[in-house]
C-alpha cells in the first residue's frame, strides 16, 4: 500500500532536559524550597533539607553495604521508609526496584531475584512479605530498616549485613555519585503473557525528558500540593514523586484506604495537583463524592492508565471548577506517558476522552501488521520513537527485538504499544483498545493468558478463559470461565491458588462453569462474547 | 444498638460471609471489627457493591465526601457511617 505520514503536525521545538537524572530533579526541589515540607505520609510532615539528610544517610549506607552498584529494592508502601528508599537508590545512583507488600510471597521473589539487587529496603507495613521472602532468597541481600530497630525476625532470615535506623543515621555522607544518561533508574515489572512478569528498565534520560516536559507543561511549582495515588510498583508513581519534587512542591500520601476513597484527602490537604487513573474518578462519583464543586484547591488534574470516559472528565469537571483536565497515554516502556488531550467543555461529543498529541521531541506512526504507514481515519497499532521510548525488557533480548523495531523507510527505533489508534487532525490520537488480550484493570496492565494458565493448573482442564468485564479497554474486574471436565477444584479452591500467586487486580471475581466455551469467526475462543454474557451476572 | 443498627450490621456480615466463602478465603472471622479492606476480601469495587447494596435493601442513599475512609472499612465502622447521614 502507498506510504503515507501520519504524523502530526510539528511540535514545538524539543526542549532540551532541565535535569539529566532522578537525582537532579530532587536537588532541584532541594534548591528551590529546602525549608517546606516535601513529604506528608503517616501524620508527619518532613522537609525538603530534613528529607535531604535522612535518604543521603541511606544512600552511604547503600553504597558501603553493596559497592557493586547493584540495583536497590524496595519494598514498602505509603510509609516513610518506602519513600526514603526510593531516594537513597536515587542518591546513591542506584537502580531502584519497587515491590509490593501486597503481591505473593513467590512473584515478588522472582523479581527480587531476576532484578539482581543486592539490597534491599524494607518499610514496617511489609515485614510480613519481607521474611518469608529473605527466607527464601539465595545468596547474601543488604536489608536496610531506615526508621527503626532491627525487627527481631532479621537475624534469623537470610545472609547479608541488617542495618537499623541508627547505623544508617550515622554513616559518613558519600558525594552522589555521577550516573550516565543510559544508565536504568528505575525497572518496574508488568503481566507478562507466558505467566512471567516483565521486566522494564528505564534509563535517566528516558525519564529527564519526560520530567522535564511535565513539570513546565502542567506548571507544577513549589505552591502545588500533589496527591501520591499511584503504588510505587506503577510507573505513574514516578511522576507523583518526581515531577512534585523536581518543583519543589509537597508530596501528599493518602493512606492505603483513602485511596479507596480520597474525597476528604482532596479537601482535608487541599490538594492542588491530581494525578489518578480514571476509575478512581468512577467509584469517587458511585460514592457521590464528585458534587459540582467538591473540590476547589484543585488547579490541574491528570488521568491516565486506561481509557478516560468523556462522561467522567465532565464530572470530575464540575467537582473540580478551578482545575484543567488533561488524559494522558503512554506504557511503561515509553515512560510514564507519552502523549496528551486537554479537555474542555467543547471537546468532541466522543464516548473516550481523546489521547491527544504526542509530547514535544516524539513522533507517533500507526501501522498496519506488515509495519506500513496507514491512511487518515483508519485504524492500526500505534508506534512511538523518541527520548522517552525504552532501551527493551530486561535482559530479554527476544522480547526486546519483537517489540522495539526499525519500520520501513524510517531508521529511528520505534517500540510497537499493541494499542489501536487511528489519528484525527483535530483530536490527534482516538485510543481503540488493544490488538491482543491485554487489558487494563484499575489501570494495571493484566495479559488474560497469564490469569487463563495459573487457572488451568487450579481447575485441572485446558478449556479455561478470562475476561475482563465491563467489556473495552477500562475494565473493573476479570471473570473467568471454565468446562467442566469430570473430577476438578471447586470455585473457592480456584480462587485461592490465584491468590497464592497472582498480585490482587489480577485474581477473577468469579468462576462461571459452562458446557463448551464459544468460538469466534477466527475459530479462536470468543472471549468478547463471554464477557457480554456477564452483563447482569457479575458480583 | 437500634433495631435497625443490628439489621444491617447482620446484612453486611451476611454479605461477607458468603463472599467469603464463594472465593475460598479460609478462616476469616467476620464480626462487628472485621476490615474487609485489609483483609483483601473487598477492593474498592467490592466495596461499592457492599455499599450499592446495603443502601437499596436499607432504602438509603449516602454522601460519603467528609466520610473519614479510615471510619468505614469494618463492619461496624460501615453502619456507623452509613446510618450517621441516613434518613
Amino acid at each position: 500500500m502507498a506510504r503515507r505520514s501520519v504524523r502530526p503536525p510539528p511540535s514545538p521545538a524539543p526542549g532540551h532536559p532541565t535535569v539529566r537524572s532522578l537525582a537532579d530533579a530532587w536537588r532541584s526541589g532541594v534548591f528551590k524550597s529546602p525549608h517546606q515540607s516535601a513529604l506528608q505520609v503517616d501524620g508527619a510532615s518532613i522537609s525538603y533539607r530534613e528529607l535531604d539528610e535522612r535518604a543521603r544517610s541511606i544512600a552511604a549506607a547503600i553504597s558501603q553495604a553493596d559497592p557493586t552498584g547493584a540495583p536497590v529494592a524496595v519494598l514498602g508502601q505509603r510509609s516513610l521508609d518506602a519513600y526514603l528508599g526510593v531516594l537513597g537508590a536515587v542518591l546513591a545512583g542506584r537502580t531502584y526496584v519497587p515491590l509490593h507488600p501486597g503481591f505473593p510471597v513467590d512473584r515478588t521473589g522472582g523479581m527480587l531475584r531476576r532484578s539482581g539487587a543486592a539490597t534491599l529496603v524494607v518499610g514496617p507495613e511489609a515485614d510480613e512479605v519481607a521474611r518469608p521472602l529473605l527466607e527464601s532468597h539465595e545468596g547474601a541481600l543488604a536489608v536496610l530498616f531506615p526508621t527503626r530497630r532491627l525487627p527481631e525476625w532479621s537475624a534469623s532470615s537470610g545472609m547479608g549485613l541488617r542495618l537499623d535506623a541508627r547505623v544508617i543515621a550515622t554513616t559518613p555522607h558519600v558525594e552522589t555519585p555521577m550516573v550516565s544518561d543510559e544508565s536504568i533508574a528505575y525497572l518496574l515489572f508488568t503481566s507478562g503473557s507466558t505467566g512471567m512478569p516483565k521486566g522494564v528498565g528505564v534509563s535517566q534520560a528516558n525519564v529527564s525528558a519526560y520530567l522535564s516536559h511535565a513539570v513546565s507543561a502542567y506548571g507544577y511549582s513549589p505552591a502545588d500540593r500533589c496527591s501520591q495515588m499511584f503504588d510505587l510498583t506503577f510507573d505513574l508513581s514516578v511522576h507523583d514523586l518526581f515531577a512534585t519534587w523536581m518543583a519543589g512542591a509537597c508530596l501528599c500520601v493518602p493512606t492505603k484506604r483513602a485511596t479507596i476513597a480520597p474525597a476528604k484527602f482532596i479537601r482535608d490537604e487541599e490538594i492542588t495537583a491530581w494525578f489518578s487513573v480514571p476509575s478512581s474518578a468512577m467509584l469517587m462519583d458511585r460514592m457521590r463524592t464528585m458534587k459540582p464543586g467538591a473540590y476547589p484547591s484543585l488547579r490541574i488534574s491528570l488521568f491516565c492508565g486506561e481509557a478516560l470516559p468523556a462522561s467522567v472528565a465532565q464530572k470530575w469537571s464540575a467537582a473540580a471548577p478551578n482545575s484543567t483536565v488533561h488524559n494522558l497515554y503512554g506504557p511503561t516502556e515509553a515512560t510514564i506517558a507519552i502523549t496528551s488531550y486537554e479537555w474542555t467543555a467543547n471537546s468532541g461529543s466522543g464516548a473516550a476522552v481523546p489521547i491527544g498529541r504526542p509530547f514535544p521531541g516524539h513522533e507517533v506512526a500507526i501501522v498496519d501488521t506488515s509495519g506500513c504507514t496507514v491512511g487518515e481515519g483508519q485504524r492500526g497499532e500505534l508506534c512511538l520513537a523518541g527520548p522517552q521510548v525504552t532501551p527493551g525488557y530486561w535482559n530479554d533480548p527476544e522480547r526486546t527485538a519483537a517489540s522495539f523495531v526499525v519500520l520501513p523507510h524510517s531508521s529511528d527505533r520505534w517500540y510497537r504499544t499493541g494499542d489501536l489508534v487511528e489519528w484525527s487532525p483535530s483530536d490527534g490520537l482516538i485510543f481503540h483498545g488493544r490488538i491482543d488480550d491485554q487489558v487494563q484493570v484499575m489501570g494495571f496492565r493484566v495479559e488474560l493468558a497469564e490469569v487463563d494458565a495459573v487457572l488451568r493448573a487450579a481447575l485441572h482442564t485446558e478449556s479455561v478463559i478470562t475476561v475482563s468485564y465491563p467489556a473495552g479497554p477500562a475494565a473493573e474486574a476479570l471473570y473467568a470461565f471454565a468446562v467442566r471436565d469430570g473430577d476438578q477444584g471447586g470455585e473457592a479452591a480456584a480462587l485461592a491458588t490465584c491468590r497464592e500467586v497472582l498480585p490482587p487486580y489480577m485474581v477473577p471475581k468469579q468462576v462461571f462453569f459452562i458446557d463448551h466455551l464459544p468460538l469466534n469467526s477466527n475459530g479462536k475462543i470468543d472471549r468478547a462474547a463471554l464477557s457480554k454474557t456477564l452483563e447482569g451476572r457479575a458480583k | 444498638m437500634s433495631e435497625r443498627e443490628t439489621a444491617m450490621e447482620a446484612f453486611v456480615i451476611s454479605f461477607l460471609v458468603e463472599r467469603a466463602g464463594r472465593l475460598g478465603f479460609d478462616g476469616l472471622e467476620v464480626d462487628g471489627d472485621f476490615d474487609f479492606f485489609e483483609s483483601g476480601l473487598l477492593d474498592s469495587f467490592g466495596l461499592i457493591e457492599l455499599i450499592d447494596s446495603v443502601e437499596s435493601s436499607f432504602d438509603l442513599e449516602v454522601d460519603f465526601t467528609d466520610m473519614d475512609p479510615d471510619a468505614f472499612t469494618t463492619v461496624d465502622g460501615l453502619v456507623k457511617s452509613l446510618l450517621s447521614t441516613g434518613p
